[in-house]
């Protein structure tokens, strides 16, 4: 019988726009908000990771 | 209490399950105490987020049994959820500008439409965007809203998987984008559960497997 489901991923895409729109305009539970992609990219490293490592290939 | 603990509300949340004692919310300005509970119950800070969570729990539900009644539902509380913040922004305004009133009454009716095009531009000082495509998308569920929720024309519908599928993942643009775009429009944080309603993942129509064709999945190592 044919139903629906969520897809089990969403796109890299999506998942990129994701994070930005968390780091750059949602609740990150500090003051803090960060201006553009290269400064969350800079705070992903300044703790020794990397962005497109936890965006969804 | 935010002054005090700045973005507190970030880590507790917008509504408050209440045990015992008193909790009440105060207007900061006036002093004057809004709401108050002294008995079990629940507090709401944001009607708002409120009405988008039970958006999003109703569209869960409405993917979970493929159901357009519980898609109805959250289409009613995901635009729900729009009209509260509107009317909160304009609520904030008329605080700050007792000369130019947004006023939304029984004698002085304003359409939603309205609020959009001329409310927020006023309150923001900038035209709010309404070439893109979240606009409508975000027509389109309100028609099918009002036809089949607010005021039921058809005795009897048909609606297929695909269209359901489809109409759900407008949800995402037309709702979501729209509540976002709002928010970004007069520098508000975007809460949390706006932002994962709106990057959820796509729905599609499946053909379930059989317990039968998913053992074999498992036993092939395809689990």
């Amino acid at each position: 019988m044919p139903s629906l489901q969520f897809e089990e991923r969403i796109s890299r895409r999506g998942s990129r726009e994701m994070i930005l729109m968390f780091a750059k305009h949602g609740e990150l539970g500090a003051s803090k908000r960060f201006a553009s992609e290269h400064a969350v990219r800079k705070l992903f490293r300044s703790i020794g990771g990397n962005l497109d490592d936890i965006i969804e290939k | 209490m935010d002054e005090n603990v700045p973005m507190f509300e970030n880590l507790a949340g917008s509504t408050w399950n209440v045990k015992r004692g008193h909790v009440g919310i105060v207007d900061r300005r006036s002093g004057e105490t809004v709401a108050e509970l002294r008995e079990p119950g629940q507090l709401e800070l944001s009607s708002s987020q409120a009405k988008l969570r039970g958006a999003v729990a109703a569209r869960a539900r409405a993917v979970k049994a493929s159901s357009y009644s519980e898609f109805l539902s959250c289409l009613d509380q995901g635009i729900a959820a729009i009209e509260a913040y509107l009317n909160r922004r304009a609520s904030l305004w008329n605080q700050s500008n007792q000369n130019d009133q947004l006023i939304d009454s029984r004698q002085q009716r304003v359409s939603f439409d309205d609020k959009i095009r001329k409310w927020v531009p006023r309150m923001t000082g900038s035209p709010f965007p309404l070439g893109e495509s979240f606009w409508d998308h975000f027509k389109k569920l309100r028609q099918v809203r009002d036809d089949d929720s607010i005021h039921p024309k058809r005795e009897s519908y048909t609606i297929s998987l695909e269209e359901l599928a489809c109409l759900i993942n407008m949800f995402r643009t037309g709702v979501c984008e729209l509540l976002i775009r709002l928010h970004l429009a007069f520098d508000d944080v975007v809460p949390a559960v706006l932002i994962r309603a709106r990057f959820a993942p796509n729905v599609v129509v499946t053909k379930k497997l059989s317990q039968k064709a998913l053992c074999g999945r498992y036993d092939r190592g395809h689990g």
